[in-house]
């Protein structure tokens, strides 16, 4: 099953702005696809087509072959998981709760409930929210709700799992740990594809990246090839170097004062 | 997932509700018929049910006629009231994701109002109850939907409550205007519009309330789990397979079919729907399954409690039973919101 997301020249237009111009994008089962950029390049934009939440002005993007424009919210909520960048909003749930609440898409069909549980458990474990079950959402940190957000969407267990900054409210042993997780399920049989800020973060999980910048893809390929240090300085508007990482396989990004 | 030997256990916390709340009723709903002018005892209680249900042939007792024809109506009218107010608020509450929403301040009661009479307006004397209670609801639920428009321009909860109440006094402006211009019999009074009442009460008005108020109740709890996801967002509970625009609708048009029931039985009631599912949230849970049923039972607990101390208390004048409502519901509505308050802090 390759090719689980395929955008294939997607343009998206708002009060005739083109927010997305001419971006074709594809991910397989099995690599983590990050989507790097400044602000305003269309990251979320980008996401939410592939979603099915924005339909495309021009082009298409497909999961498994559907078109997410036109396939019906059920068998999306089976194709795709999203987690936005806050997680999950305040509500009166516990985390127990929402975890299981992932499991919605599935309610109708012939899985045992102990099934269920056990998929929800094993979703908060690797989030490392299971200490938090019984708490309500709004007694949790920011940090803490990102990690039952993605929690919940480890339990839709969905082909093409989507995060829009998964690891923005996390602090570093968290962040490296979310990432290694969103490797590991890739590499079980999931494509995820993930808007991602911190460009070192990125060079070290992703196996693949797009940059976006104003609406088009500036470069596409492996962390070193478009981990550049004049690319990104153009595109940032910020004098950045990229050396090789001293311990691990992939790029490093380094910020540099202005001349 | 569940932990054992906690002694708050949701689950039987839940039970401990519905089994209390049940015997309160049903409690409530005796002393309610034992208490008036006439003073009845359980045993002329059980020889009217007795004959009615044909299983003794007693002679007939004086008291059989007022339990039978005024009382059993009554506590039975209050109960649907109850219930239909405590169910439409706890599923707007989820509905518009907001827990200040409640059947008044989403435009559902006052606009009911205005169905009501124009469905007396276009019935002949003595006509069916239920045209106009149709229509109310048919009115109740194009308001709600209306709410539902402006809810999304204005998000903050200060801003919806107040839009909610604007358009409310204005409905019910329009409601009283009408009814004093118009002046017949056949309407009932300002102050049933305003704070409701129950001594209409009579079977044919049940008859036509009762299936409209128990359809809501079973279509409202069939999307309970769909409600519960709508806590977590709309585009969350979109991602999940949910489609938010027509629950929100299909929630609104239910609630409009309780709340014409309720609004064209009782008149307008306030508070219940506001208050019961705050205090049960609290001790259940926010789960709609529950949450929904368990607020149908308080509601109708907490109307035909009212309403007993309304016909009682000042009799042989009758309190109207909204005015008790409002003095019992304010005050716990506002602690309430200042413990809300301070926890958020």
């Amino acid at each position: 099953m390759n090719g689980a997301i395929k955008v294939e020249s997607v343009g998206y237009e708002v009060a005739g702005k083109a927010l997305l111009d001419q971006v074709t994008v594809a991910a397989a089962v099995g690599e983590v696809l990050g989507i790097v950029g400044p602000n305003g390049a269309g990251k979320t934009t980008l996401l939410r087509i592939v979603a099915g939440d924005l339909s495309p002005s021009s082009g298409r993007a497909t999961i498994d072959d559907r078109d997410t424009a036109t396939a019906s919210l059920h068998d999306l909520s089976r194709l795709r998981a999203y987690l936005g960048p806050q997680g999950v909003v305040d509500n009166p749930f516990t985390v127990s709760d929402v975890v299981a609440m992932g499991r919605h898409p599935y309610r109708r069909t012939q899985i045992d409930p102990l099934e269920h549980d056990q998929i929800v458990e094993t979703a908060m474990e690797s989030t490392d929210v299971l200490h938090l079950s019984r708490r309500t959402v709004a007694s949790l940190s920011t940090g803490e709700r990102q990690r039952v957000g993605l929690a919940r969407v480890l339990a839709q267990e969905t082909l093409v799992v989507l995060l829009d900054e998964p690891t923005s409210a996390l602090d570093i042993g968290h962040q490296e740990a979310v990432m290694r997780l969103l490797r590991s399920t890739a590499r079980r049989d999931t494509a995820v594809l993930a808007v991602l800020h911190d460009l070192n973060l990125a060079a070290a999980y992703a196996d693949r990246l797009i940059l976006l910048d104003k609406g088009r893809v500036r470069v596409s390929g492996s962390p070193e090839a478009v981990l550049r240090g004049d690319i990104l300085t153009d595109v940032y508007q910020q004098r950045m170097r990229v050396i090789p990482h001293p311990d691990r396989d992939c790029p490093l990004v380094l910020t540099l004062d202005h001349d | 997932m569940t932990t054992p030997g906690n002694t708050t256990n949701p689950s039987t916390r839940r039970r401990v509700a519905l089994l209390g709340l049940l015997t309160l009723l049903v409690g409530l709903m005796i002393t309610g018929m034992l208490a008036g002018a006439v003073s009845v005892n359980v045993g002329d209680l059980m020889h009217m049910l007795g004959r009615r249900l044909h299983l003794s042939e007693d002679p007939e007792r004086l008291t059989d006629s007022v339990l039978w024809a005024i009382r059993l109506p009554r506590v039975l009218a209050g109960s649907l009231v109850g219930a239909a107010l405590g169910l439409s608020g706890a599923a707007l509450q989820g509905a518009f994701r907001n827990h200040m929403a409640d059947p008044h301040l989403v435009g559902l009661v006052p606009a009911a109002g205005l169905g009501a009479i124009a469905g007396i307006a276009i019935t002949p004397a003595g006509g069916s109850p239920l045209v106009m209670m149709l229509l109310a609801a048919a009115a109740g639920a194009a308001a709600a939907l209306l709410m539902r428009r402006i809810a999304h321009q204005v998000v903050e909860s200060t801003q919806f409550v107040l839009v909610g109440l604007a358009l409310g006094l204005g409905m019910l402006a329009w409601l009283g205007a009408i009814v004093l211009a118009w002046d017949s019999p056949r309407v009932p009074t300002f102050t049933f519009w305003v704070f409701g009442g129950l001594s209409g009460s009579t079977w044919t008005v049940l008859a036509a309330a009762t299936p409209l108020i128990l359809v809501a109740v079973v279509a409202l709890v069939a999307v309970a789990r769909p409600l519960d996801l709508l806590a977590l967002g709309e585009s969350e509970a979109r991602h999940l397979g949910v489609d938010v625009d027509r629950l929100v609708r299909y929630v609104l048009v239910v609630s409009g079919v309780a709340i014409g029931g309720a609004v064209g039985l009782g008149g307008a009631i306030g508070f219940v729907g506001l208050v019961v599912p705050l205090i049960l949230r609290r001790w259940v849970g926010p789960g709609h399954r529950w949450l929904l049923v368990l607020s149908a039972i308080g509601g109708a607990a907490m109307v035909v409690a009212v309403d007993t101390v309304a016909r009682t208390v000042a009799a042989p004048v009758e309190i109207p039973v909204g005015l008790l409502t409002a003095i019992v519901g304010a005050p716990v509505f506002v602690w309430f919101l200042i413990r809300a308050g301070r926890s958020a802090t």
